[in-house]
């Protein structure tokens, strides 16, 4: 079977550049090594790599769908078993008023109350919590990305789904993170083969930074350090990857001009040549790790 | 009789109590009274860009209704611009998602469900009591 | 008819917890009676779902009016669908003596 390189770009702290370099790297790995990339966008939140390829067209759109109980009252004793079952606090059984329902926005999936209804009153329906696009944007294999309806809380569950259907046959798949520590993140970096940690030399990228290190070592993940708005802030976080044996693999300068131009959506074009030069270093490292694998 | 008129449901009220011109020559003439479900209706339609037959649904009224409505928001809103007029907010028909009421007399809040008859204030039992939202105009 | 007070504590000298779902404990009064119950809420450090909960207690203790700080969205809807009475009196830290006493006129 041919060898896929996962990479996963992920951050800690929000606003630091994951998307920035995402897209980026994306259209570097396409223009200097391999066209057989894809970027997958799985800040399923508030996924936005689609705003800079204004020349993007949806391929295809799958729903996903959620498994969620229903209470059937006529059937149901209003034991309250399924309550004592859920963990999540999704169920409300009344028995003076022979009320019972299951709130949709609390219920994660788990089945244990249709486990635990000895009446057969509990049965499952399919609930829509998001969907997935394929993007064709000119570049590469495209863009696939997931997006949540708001309300759910089931982030893990659409980037679990987007995975398997990621089109076109690959050689790069690049994951750009949704920001934080928690399950969708963990959700993102779990099956990748490397991970860029993107942060800012302030001591907020740098608290954050340090959970996400944290977190890779104890799910035993490679990672590489990117330092974004390099200039701005204080040396701390240089200090701590040069104690820590932490590989830096680019600096990427603080340019007004340029944030300016990525406020504007205009971040493809025009990119100044020394970050140019940058990207092209940054592939060259990441094509090295790839084959040294 | 008139058919009585339905409430309008909106979602919030608006986040401002006017709008004023600045810059005018001259004293303006009165102000116009935008009412708070011709604010919604402008929002649904301009700003969430909602079809008319989305937003009608929200506000609880026809599709007929709700075009009356907006056409009379941007109506209002133009004479606003055009004769430098101040633009102020009034409750008009609307009622809020959830209605809150406020007592008078002690400050409380309250809901009012469904199956109670008495109009009071559930703590001091006062009748001085209004519509949260209505306080705020 | 009954009325909930979220309290801090279980006796009516007690200070007037201003949260519902995560209120200590829930003083029940009897209107008619007089008499106080209280009853200490065990779904105050659940990580989610505390408000409805708290509204599931009160129904089940068939109260008609509760009286707290504030109310969480999702407690909102439950209270409204069981037709529940729901009373704010913010920044209040008065006893639950005072607030029963505030009841009775």
């Amino acid at each position: 079977m041919k060898k896929v390189f996962k990479i996963a770009v992920a951050s800690g702290k929000g606003g630091t550049g994951k998307t920035t370099v995402s897209v980026n790297l994306f259209t570097k790995i396409t223009e200097i090594y391999t066209s057989k990339t894809v970027l997958v966008d799985c800040d399923v939140e508030e996924p936005n790599d689609l705003i800079f390829f204004p020349q993007a067209a949806i391929k295809s759109t799958e729903k996903v769908f959620q498994t969620i109980p229903v209470i059937n009252e006529e059937k149901c004793r209003f034991c309250r078993k399924c309550v004592s079952y859920c963990e999540f606090n999704a169920i409300v059984v009344i028995p003076p008023a022979k009320f019972a329902e299951i709130n949709a926005n609390m219920c994660h999936s788990c089945g244990a109350c249709t486990f635990a209804c000895e009446h057969g009153a509990i049965t499952e329906v399919q609930n829509m919590i998001g969907n997935i696009t394929n993007y064709d944007i000119g570049i590469g294999n495209g863009l696939t990305e997931g997006k949540l309806k708001i309300g759910s809380a089931m982030q893990t569950m659409v980037i679990k789904k987007m995975k398997p259907g990621i089109n076109g046959e690959n050689e790069i798949i690049i994951f750009d993170a949704p920001p934080g520590t928690s399950c969708p993140v963990v959700a993102t970096v779990t099956d990748s083969d490397y991970i860029l940690l993107v942060t800012e030399p302030t001591p907020f990228g740098l608290h954050d930074m340090k959970l996400m290190i944290d977190l890779l070592r104890k799910i035993e993940k490679p990672f590489g350090v990117i330092i974004n708005k390099a200039g701005l802030g204080n040396l701390e976080v240089y200090d701590y990857l040069k104690k820590e044996n932490i590989e830096l693999l680019a600096e990427i300068p603080f340019d007004k001009d340029y944030a300016g131009k990525y406020a504007s959506g205009n971040l493809l074009n025009n990119v100044p040549e020394n970050i140019s030069k940058i990207y092209v270093d940054l592939v060259n490292k990441i094509i090295a790790r790839f084959n040294n694998v | 009789m008139p058919r009585r008129r339905r409430h309008r449901r909106i979602v919030a009220p608006p986040g401002f109590q006017g709008y004023k011109p600045y810059g005018t020559v001259g004293e303006s003439a009165e102000h116009i009274s935008l009412f708070y479900e011709e604010y919604e209706a402008i929002k649904l339609a301009d700003y969430d860009l909602l079809k008319h037959e989305e937003a009608c649904e929200l506000m609880g009224v026809s599709r007929a209704t709700f075009a009356r409505i907006y056409e009379s928001a941007r109506r209002k809103i133009a004479s606003a611009l055009v004769e430098t007029r101040e633009i102020k907010t009034v409750f008009g028909n609307a009622v809020l998602d959830n209605d809150w009421l406020f007592c008078h007399n002690c400050s409380a809040k309250f809901t009012m469900p469904s199956n109670l008859t008495e109009q009071k204030c559930p703590v001091c039992k006062s009748d001085k009591i209004d519509f949260l939202n209505k306080l705020k105009i | 008819m009954k009325t909930a007070i979220t309290s801090k504590g279980n006796g009516t000298s007690a200070q007037f917890d201003l949260r519902f779902g995560r209120a200590a404990w829930f003083c029940v009064i009897d209107d008619e009676t007089g008499n106080t119950e209280f009853f200490e809420n065990d779904c105050a450090n659940l990580s989610g779902g505390a408000g409805i909960k708290a509204s599931e207690k009160m129904a089940e203790l068939g109260v008609a009016k509760v009286i707290s700080g504030d109310f969480g969205p999702k407690a909102k809807e439950y209270l409204n669908k069981f037709n529940i009475q729901m009373v704010i009196l913010s920044n209040d830290s008065s006893s639950i003596e005072t607030i029963i006493s505030k009841l009775k006129g």
